[in-house]
């Protein structure tokens, strides 16, 4: 029993995988609408996504999920029938047609009327804009329709809460666009939780935004308080300056820096993507961190 | 010359239409009239029954999306097992089936060598290595890098270890009637040819049970080498005519102990299971 009423409730998780800590002491509480986890490479998130979508236990704290514990069978049962999940590694069957794809992992989801499932799998795939291309085999489709594919399956059931790990990554701008529009049509009756590595899609997507690094929750609130962070911190100048925390070129010769901007500098409005960078520093641009999939004991 | 007003089905022949009432010379007049004229299926359209559309509709794609299946699923629905089962069973098929393949044409070249030269070589070699198969096929199936959808079986509601299992019948029963049928074919061999199975269930499940605890390849990788190795060394100096009773696993006793073993691995991979519904397997929650 929990009387908590957030749809993500954790409280210090902790996972570690050897001697790498993955998340160290998340505590998060996530509520309708669309959530999106910022954060660089090896930041936590995707272990942290595993955990909310019930396929990685924690090693340690409390964690909810939609009211239930998944560390109880029966709590976990409970929340993969009401889930959505796009992971960040999807696989295929790439002989199978995205019909059958999708129609294999409704029968997954309990879903065993024939004809209901396939009224379903017609739906999701139909929501996702792939209803001419139902019956062409998945090898034959683009990456953006795969992807699509595997955004229709998460959303077979209706389901409560979506956990998108990275869904937009190697998409062009137009399929962006498109799954953007997506996303929107879902949250307008889902929670969602997504996880990227763009700014531009939170600022067009969400109405919360957590930034993690290291395992870490850095800050968390609304894209706005987000963007207020780096209020009065963002300046540009003709030349490069030591002092910024972080600084490029942009397009037009000039230098955008941020950090504490000298006295007389000329300060620039903040962005979404000052702000994270402003909060991860530069481990935006380090390597990745977390390990790699070959380090789990189930290989 | 004024120009003959335009023609248009009429009340009486959309209502015949609609009902199934009028004979195929009016129906096809109808439908060719009703593909050209708007106003005609402006005007037929109230008198459709929705329902009765939508449910032959439903019956027609039903049907299409049958003969969309392929020949495994469309075999094991023919033979009446449920479509979400053979849906789930069917998928990955192709792997399994050469499998088997495999088996049966192990057991053939084994019965073919065997009968030239007298020894029990050839079908020694291959109760040794038959129950290698399934361990290295069962535990590489579980484990999350070998499914390509493995992230996204573990996190639906049907446990992984239901599909799995379901997959791992699938396999079972074909390979019998392969064992079996290569008794009849040479009764000489008598029940030789399927002394291998329980070896091939004990090395299985012992490691899913041990999996749940240790890392599953390194497992495998210990309990194949294992019993590659205890045959090699129960056979050393023993005739080539007396090999298989050489090694104590495939006498009564052996196959009753491993009969056993079996068993109690079950029983622990049973009250181990939520192990397998994670992707790192042996961290229960």
């Amino acid at each position: 029993m929990t009387t908590t009423t957030a749809t993500v409730d954790l409280r210090q998780v902790i996972k570690t995988y050897g001697s790498t800590r993955a998340l160290q002491g998340v505590s998060l509480q996530l509520g309708t609408g669309v959530t999106g986890l910022l954060g660089p490479n090896g930041a936590g998130k995707t272990t942290l996504l595993r955990i909310v979508a019930t396929v990685l236990a924690a090693d340690s704290g409390e964690v909810r999920v939609l009211g239930e514990d998944p560390t109880e069978s029966e709590g976990r049962l409970s929340i993969r029938r009401r889930l959505g999940y796009f992971p960040q590694e999807p696989g295929y069957y790439a002989s199978l047609s995205a019909f059958d794809f999708v129609d294999y992992l409704a029968v997954l989801k309990e879903m065993t009327d024939r004809r209901v499932r396939h009224d379903e799998v017609r739906r999701v795939l139909s929501e996702v804009g792939l209803a001419d291309v139902a019956h062409k085999r998945i090898k034959a489709l683009s990456g953006g329709m795969k992807r699509r594919v595997i955004v229709a399956q998460a959303l077979l059931g209706d389901p409560d809460l979506l956990v998108l790990d990275e869904p937009a990554a190697g998409l062009d701008p137009e399929q962006r666009l498109r799954f953007r529009e997506t996303v929107s049509a879902i949250a307008e009756r889902h929670t969602v939780l997504l996880s990227t590595h763009m700014t531009e899609d939170v600022a067009a997507l969400c109405q919360h935004v957590v930034v993690m690094n290291g395992g870490q929750v850095l800050s968390e609130g609304t894209p706005d308080a987000l963007v207020e962070t780096a209020r009065g911190r963002v300046w540009v100048s003709d030349k490069p300056d030591p002092a910024a925390q972080v600084s490029w070129r942009t397009g037009s010769g000039q230098h955008r820096l941020i950090g504490d901007p000298p006295s007389g500098s000329e300060l620039a409005e903040p962005a979404m993507e000052d702000a994270y960078l402003l909060l991860v520093g530069k481990a935006a641009n380090a390597e990745p961190v977390s390990p790699s999939p070959s380090r789990w004991r189930r290989q | 010359m004024t120009p003959n007003p335009p023609w248009h089905a009429g009340p009486e022949l959309l209502a015949d239409y609609v009902d199934g009432t009028a004979n195929r010379t009016r129906t096809a007049s109808a439908e060719a009239h009703l593909l050209s004229c708007e106003e005609c299926r402006a005007a037929v359209a109230p008198l459709a029954d929705l329902g009765r559309l939508e449910r032959n509709l439903a019956v027609i794609t039903d049907r299409v999306d049958l003969e969309r299946t392929g020949p495994v699923e469309r075999f094991l629905y023919r033979l009446g097992v449920p479509h979400h089962v053979a849906r789930v069973v069917s998928v990955g098929s192709t792997e399994r089936v050469s499998w088997l393949t495999d088996i049966a044409v192990a057991i053939l070249v084994a019965l073919v060598f065997d009968s030239f030269d007298g020894s029990e070589a050839s079908v020694f070699a291959f109760l040794v290595a038959a129950p290698i198969l399934p361990l290295a096929g069962v535990t590489s199936s579980i484990s999350f890098r070998s499914d390509p959808l493995g992230e996204l079986v573990t996190a639906a509601p049907t446990t992984a270890m239901k599909v799995f299992l379901l997959r791992a019948l699938t396999v079972l029963a074909p390979t019998l009637v392969v064992v079996a049928a290569a008794s009849v074919l040479v009764p000489r061999l008598g029940v030789q040819p399927s002394l291998w199975l329980l070896p091939s269930f004990c090395l299985t499940s012992t490691a899913l049970a041990l999996g749940t605890v240790f890392p599953l390849r390194a497992v495998t990788w210990m309990l194949g080498s294992g019993w590659v190795v205890a045959a090699s060394i129960a056979t050393r100096g023993a005739p080539r005519t007396d090999l298989v009773g050489s090694f104590a696993a495939f006498q009564p006793a052996g196959q009753l102990v491993l009969l056993l073993v079996s068993l109690v691995a079950a029983i622990f991979v049973a009250r181990r299971r939520d192990s397998f519904d994670f992707l790192d397997l042996g961290r229960t929650a």
